[in-house]
Formats: structure tokens, sequence, C-alpha cells
């Protein structure tokens, strides 16, 4: 049953991760939507953290940022709403960002331990690279624009850049779903 | 830092950083090991060194325009001579230094400032040297202490150091950083302690420890500072901890925190250039807690740990946000004209637009923002006169002619359309509309003559000339983007033998308007000033289009000898850029309408984004003499000859 509950949580976690990777904004009579909002996948993963902690007790450590980072989305997508432009307080974007950096890391790190805790050495080997390129891809992109460097991406440049963004988030949520799948065929006939 | 206001300028942004640090610091502080927590600090000491608004950037804008609205009111009544009232409040370099004899009272205060310096520097340097001589009455150690020493080294692989032992010390210590001492008290130390202290010394921590002292010296009266600095020491001290707890096994470490404990009521040397296991009582409790939830971090925490601090590099040093342009309503005039001291224009399109509609909303922050430091008196003068003239403006402006003059500087006129002139008596002006046979408002144009220059790195400014000056429209609505016969142009006459060749260029640049992502931003942001509405200026701004008209003219030195010579005269203009095509007219100079006058011309459009006015590609140019198809005479013009260096070239 515990481990029922783990595998349904996982879908909850890969879902979580299609809304904090993916932006679908959408602009509706002057105003500007995001129709996947962050805000979304950080109260899945609030409500998938305790069954992660059963089987990962350092996770614990995740919780306040889960409610930190998710109450800055509601703000930032309720602002954005609102005005139409991306609402942004930079010193606060940075701060957050660094928490996000963090949160993500250990996150996927809890999930790789998990993983092998479980036998799932090859999707354990996954998650560790892919915390380690969504790490370093995020820092990237951070530094960039934190350098007012991300405006003069043109051209191929951006291009590539873009593609960058898209191979990582197709690459995180085939992961995290992959290792939900290999996770749900553990388990017996009868529960599955 | 040359003055009281660049030395609070920087302890500003420094105490900024700081209390950003101390703040991710505790959010991750269970997360993170003590060496990212001690690392970190690292990005403050860079910090220090790192001028305040360098990069035309700040932390928070908002206190560094409060210091420059305090500064400007203080030193308005004062004659500093570290400083100009008007000036922006600028940091040079982060350590002090005294430019001059003081005169002021804030010169005088910069000057206590800099003794306290002086005074924490020459205290930190006398209690080293103090110390150092006390060692002196230091006697070796024992063989059986030094072996003890010898086999903590080969153990842990740590380098050993000179060992002495004196009297009345409470616990061992590290002194010095290039002949340095390891100085234990009377009963000897336990291996723990000796591991301890060759940590330090294996980490350079003496010398660390010297540099904090002396950014603490100059950052002295900075209260929090002095906290933070406290801090970071404590930072230090728990990752020597971590690392001898890396290094122990078991009971040992449970052991190594019972030493801590006994540790709690002793007394501790501080000096710059020392290392001790004490750091107080308050601190070694904290410590112990640290030590009891010791863990070993997985080397993938190294990763996180050193991505999040090149994030933070980046807006920590260089600031995160430029100064805003002050919108001239929120706050008192003073703050607004001392933050636009602040704002930089980044373009030379960015000046001008900041500029033009300063003028047209008669915003004095606007104008000082873009214009040179030392003309504030000539800004107000200007919005005075703005007010007292009562200017109507339609919230379209242009750039007209800009002459190119030495240096990256231009001359060139402000063009700004409007449906109302007024008269001297401030009545509006009026002409006869033919079609409706009724008086009606004249329309024309208000010309501000302007020099476009480079004031210093990243600074792009615009003065105005004398004599604003009223141009009526012929036409009651022309488009005067595409040049206007009622404006001036650039002209030029050369002699030749056959006869007078004119040739005037009309010049019109257009400036890219602030682009807004989001429909709602136009709402929010544009400005209403006199019933006229427009986006707010934009500091950054590239020219994004150009027009130009030209007419070449021709008058023959002899119209009868001509007219006697030959059948047809041609003028033929062609343009080195195969891009421009020829302009030719002919005339029979036997017809009894010919004036003796050649007359051809046109225009065309470049754009893209143009970030400096440049000169149309057919500024260069040929004009060519036929009389019945044979060449008479020919002239070439180069744009940077007829143009450059020839000032009040535009009539």
């Amino acid at each position: 049953m515990k481990t029922k509950t783990y595998v349904h949580n996982l879908s909850r976690i890969a879902w979580a991760y299609v809304f904090l990777l993916i932006d679908f904004s959408m602009s509706v009579n002057d105003f500007s939507i995001n129709v996947l909002p962050g805000w979304v996948g950080f109260l899945l993963i609030f409500l998938a953290l305790p069954s992660v902690e059963e089987q990962e007790p350092s996770a614990s450590l995740l919780r306040p940022l889960v409610i930190l980072l998710g109450l800055w989305e509601v703000i930032r997508w309720v602002g954005t709403l609102v005005t139409g432009s991306v609402f942004d307080i930079p010193l606060l974007t940075l701060i957050l960002s660094a928490l996000s950096m963090y949160f993500h890391f250990q996150f996927l790190t809890n999930l790789s331990s998990i993983a092998r805790t479980h036998g799932l050495l090859e999707d354990s080997e996954k998650l560790l690279h892919l915390r380690t390129g969504l790490t370093l891809f995020t820092a990237l992109v951070t530094i960039l624009y934190f350098l007012n460097l991300l405006e003069l991406f043109q051209g191929v440049f951006l291009g590539l850049f873009l593609l960058g963004a898209i191979l990582c988030t197709s690459w995180a949520i085939w992961t995290v779903f992959h290792y939900r799948n290999a996770e749900k065929a553990l388990l017996p006939a009868e529960e599955a | 830092m040359t003055n009281l206001w660049s030395f609070l300028l920087q302890t500003l942004e420094v105490s900024w950083t700081a209390l950003f640090l101390l703040i991710l610091k505790r959010l991750l502080a269970d997360k993170l090991s003590p060496h990212w927590q001690y690392g970190v600090w690292g990005v403050l000491f860079l910090r220090l060194l790192i001028p305040a608004g360098a990069f035309g950037r700040y932390l928070l804008t908002f206190p560094a325009a409060a210091l420059q609205t305090a500064k400007e009111t203080a030193e308005a009544s004062l004659s500093s001579v570290f400083c100009d009232p008007s000036s922006p409040v600028q940091v040079i370099v982060g350590i002090p230094w005294l430019s001059g004899a003081p005169k002021s009272a804030t010169d005088w205060l910069f000057v206590l400032y800099l003794a306290g310096v002086l005074f924490c520097l020459a205290r930190y340097f006398l209690s080293y040297v103090f110390l150092r001589l006390l060692l002196r009455r230091g006697r070796p150690v024992s063989e059986r202490q030094q072996k003890q020493i010898t086999d903590v080294c080969s153990r842990y692989g740590l380098t050993p150091c000179r060992a002495v032992i004196l009297n009345g010390i409470p616990s061992a210590f590290v002194c010095g950083v290039f002949s340095p001492v390891l100085v234990l008290p009377e009963k000897g130390a336990d291996d723990k302690i000796l591991l301890h202290e060759l940590l330090h010394l294996h980490s350079m921590d003496a010398f660390q420890s010297i540099l904090w002292s002396v950014c603490r010296s100059i950052h002295w009266c900075n209260p929090f500072l002095q906290y933070v600095f406290n801090r970071i020491g404590n930072d230090m001290e728990s990752l020597c901890d971590q690392r001898v707890l890396e290094l122990l096994e078991g009971e040992e470490r449970r052991k190594y925190g019972e030493i801590l404990l006994d540790m709690t009521n002793d007394r501790y040397p501080r000096a710059p250039g020392t290392t001790s296991l004490s750091n107080g009582g308050r601190n070694i409790r904290r410590r112990i807690v640290a030590i009891t939830r010791f863990q070993k971090y997985p080397k993938g925490t190294a990763l996180v740990s050193v991505c999040i601090t090149l994030t933070l590099l980046p807006a920590l040093l260089t600031g995160i946000s430029a100064m805003p342009l002050p919108s001239g309503d929120t706050f008192p005039s003073s703050f607004n004209t001392a933050g636009a001291h602040l704002v930089r224009c980044t373009t030379a399109a960015g000046a001008v637009d900041t500029y033009a509609k300063g003028l047209m909303a008669q915003n004095s922050a606007w104008l000082t923002a873009a214009s040179p430091s030392q003309e504030q008196t000539q800004v107000d003068e200007l919005v005075q006169e703005l007010r007292q003239k009562n200017l109507f403006f339609n919230g379209d402006y242009y750039l007209y002619n800009p002459v190119p003059c030495k240096g990256r500087r231009w001359q060139a006129l402000l063009v700004f359309p409007t449906s109302c002139l007024y008269d001297e008596n401030g009545m509006p002006e009026t002409v006869y509309n033919q079609e409706h046979s009724a008086e009606e408002t004249a329309w024309g144009y208000h010309v501000f003559p302007v020099t476009i220059f480079q004031e210093n790195k990243n600074r792009w400014v615009v003065a105005a000339e004398d004599g604003h000056q009223q141009f009526l429209m012929e036409d009651t609505f022309p488009p005067c983007r595409y040049g206007s016969e009622d404006l001036p142009s650039c002209q030029t006459t050369v002699e030749g033998e056959t006869g007078t060749f004119l040739a005037s260029l009309q010049l019109i640049y257009t400036i890219q308007p602030e682009t807004a992502s989001g429909g709602n931003s136009s709402f929010f942001e544009s400005i209403n000033a006199g019933g006229t509405t427009f986006l707010p200026p934009d500091r950054n701004a590239e020219f994004s289009w150009a027009f130009y008209y030209q007419t070449f003219q021709w008058t023959a030195k002899d119209q009868s000898a001509v007219s006697a010579s030959c059948s047809k005269v041609r003028m033929n203009v062609s343009f080195p850029d195969a891009y421009t095509a020829d302009y030719e007219v002919d005339e029979n100079p036997g017809a009894p309408a010919w004036n003796g006058t050649l007359l051809t011309g046109g225009g065309s459009s470049f754009g893209g984004t143009i970030t400096e006015p440049e000169l149309p590609p057919s500024a260069d140019f040929r004009i060519t003499i036929f009389f019945d198809d044979v060449l008479q005479e020919s002239v070439t013009l180069h744009g940077k000859e007829w143009l450059y260096e020839n000032e009040n070239l535009c009539s």
C-alpha cells in the first residue's frame, strides 16, 4: 500500500515538472496568462512530499522551500495576470533562483536515492544525470539573465538556446515519467 | 573613495550584499555544508573590492538616490574640496584615500573616518606585533610533544610548523602567515586540538583573517558590517570543525565536542594572522550543536554549491537595477533631481529620447538625466522658460540634420510639430485657410538646437544651445518625418567654372519607442502631458529609422552664354554606392522659361537599428554638367568633408 501511494505521488511529481518547466502563456484581451502555472507544480510536489519523506527522511528539509517557492509562483502568476507584463522583483528573483536550484538538485537526488534503494539502478543514474544537467543549465540561464545577456541572443544563438531549453525540458519530463513507470512496474500485479 | 559620500555609498552597497547573503545562508543553513556557508563570503569579499555603481547598477536604487539627495542638500551650502554638489556620488576604488586638504564639514568628517581606518589598522598591526614579541618568551616544545605533532601531521597528511609552549594561554593557536608558529599551553594539547590548528594552517586561515581585518578596518563605523565580520570569523571556525570531523571517526567526534565544551569560558587571542580553537562561549555552544548534527555531505553537493555561488556573482558584484528615470510625480523635486543625476542614458538615441520627452512634459528630472552633469542651472532655466512660453507639443519629435563635429559629437535640431503656435503676446498664431475661408490656428514646429555627445563611458547627454525657434507650417498637415521645406537643411555651395553648385540635405531621424510586453503597458505607462500622450523615455533607445531628402542645383554663371553655346544642358548626379540611382535633369537653355538653373533631387530612407547618427550613403556624390552631352565640369563632394567639421552648415 505504501509503495502504491508512493507510485501515485510519483505521478504527481512527474506532472509537477510539466507545470514547472513548461511556460505556456496566452494573451487574452491584453492580459497574459500562463495556463501551466508553476505554483500548480509546487502544489503537486507539496502533496507528494510526505510520501517521499517516508522513503527518504532527509526530504523533509525541502518542505519549507516548496512552500516559499510555491508562494512566490502564486504572486508572480497573479502579478503577471493583473499587469499584463512579467511581474518581477529582481532581488527576490535572485534569492529564489538560488533556492530553486538547490531544491531541484536535492529533490532529484532524493528520488535517485529512493530509486537505488528499490533496485532501479538505471533510473537512479538517469535521475542523477538529470539533476546535474538541470543544475548547470539553470545556473547558466540565471547568470546570463542577471548579466542582461539573454536579450542579446539573436538568430542562430537564440535558436540554439531555445533548442537547448526544449531538450532539457523534454529530458527532465521524460526521465521523471520513466522513473514513475519503472516504479509502477515493480508493483505486484493486483496493486498496479 | 575620496569623500564621505562615496564611502557611504560603498558601505551601503556592501551592507545590502551582506544582508542578502545572511538571508540566503539562513534559508540554506541546514542544507548546504559549512564549506559553502563560509565560502560564499568570498562573494562579499569581492564586493568589498568592486566600487559601488561601477557598472551603472545598484542592488537597491532607492537608497542610492536618497544618498545622492542628502549629498546635494548638504553640499549645496558647503564648499567641499572633495566633491562637487551636483555630480553623482561615485566610487572609483573600494579603499579610501585623501585627495586634498579638507575644507568643509563633510570633508572633515571624511578625514575623521580616515583616521578611524588608520587607527583600526594600527591597532591590529600592533596587537599582532605584541603577540609575536610575546611568543619570543615561549620555549620550544618537548620531544614528546614534537613527536605528537609529527604523528598528527603524518596521519592526516598535513605540514607541521614550528611549535612553542607559552605560559598563561588557555588554548592552542597558530600565529603568523609566512613563518607560522603553533603555540601550545603549558598543559599541552590533545591530538584533536592539534588537528584543528594544523587544519587552520593548511587552509591559510591566518592569511584570510588578515584580509578580513583590513576590510573590517575600512568599514569600522558600520555596525552591521562589524556584526557580519564576526559571523564570518565564526563560519571560518565552523568550517574548521567540519574539516576536523570529516577526518575523525565515531567516538573521536564526540570527544572533540567535549573539548570544545571545556573551552566555553576561556579567553581567546584575537589578532589578525592568528587562529584559535576557541571563539567565545556563545559561539562554542553553537558549534557543539553543529557537531551533534554532523554529516558528511555527498560529493554532488559541491556542484550545486558552486552553481549557486556563480549565480550570485553577476548580480551581487555588478548590481541588479540601473537607476530608474524619476517620474517627477511621486517624490519631492530634490529627490527626483538627485535621482536623475544617477541616471545614465546609455545610447545617443536614449539621451535624445529622454531629453525630447523632458521638453514635451516639462519634466526637470528627465531633462537633468539627459543633460551634462554641470548644467543643472541651465536645465532649471529651460524648464522655467518652457512654462512661461506655454509651449504646446503634439507628442512627436524628430532629430533633424545631425552634423558630426570633432569627437563623438553631433549638432542637430530637435523638431517638435505642434498644432498650436503662440506669438510673443501668448496669443495663438493663425493662418487664413482659403479652402475653409477662415482664420485657423496655425500649425508649426518648435525647434531646439542641441549638441549630442558622450560625457563619459556609458553616459550620453544632450546640451541645449541658445535659441529656441518657432516655424510656421505652410501646409496645414505636412508629414515632417519625410522632411519639410519649412525647416532648415544642410547646404553647401561650390563655385565652379560653369556655374554655382548648391547641394542641400535634410536628414531626419526617428527613435524607436520603448517596446512594451503586454498590451496593458501603454495604459499604465503612457505619459499625458498637456493633452498629448507618449510613452516614457527609453534611456537605452536606438535610432530606428532615418529619412533623407537631397536637392542638387546648378546655376549657370553666364546664362546667355550657355543659351548661345548649346541646345541642351544636362545635370547628372551620381553616387558611389550602388543602391542609389543617379538623378538627371536637362533643359533647353534656349527656351524662354529657363531661368539658368537645373534642379533635381530625391529622398529615401534607411533603417534597422542605428546606434549613432550616420550619414546616408548618398552624402557622397558627383555632379556633372553636360552641354549637348559633352562633359563640361564635374564636382565631387564627400559627405564627411562638406558636413564634417563644418559647423553651422544648416541654415
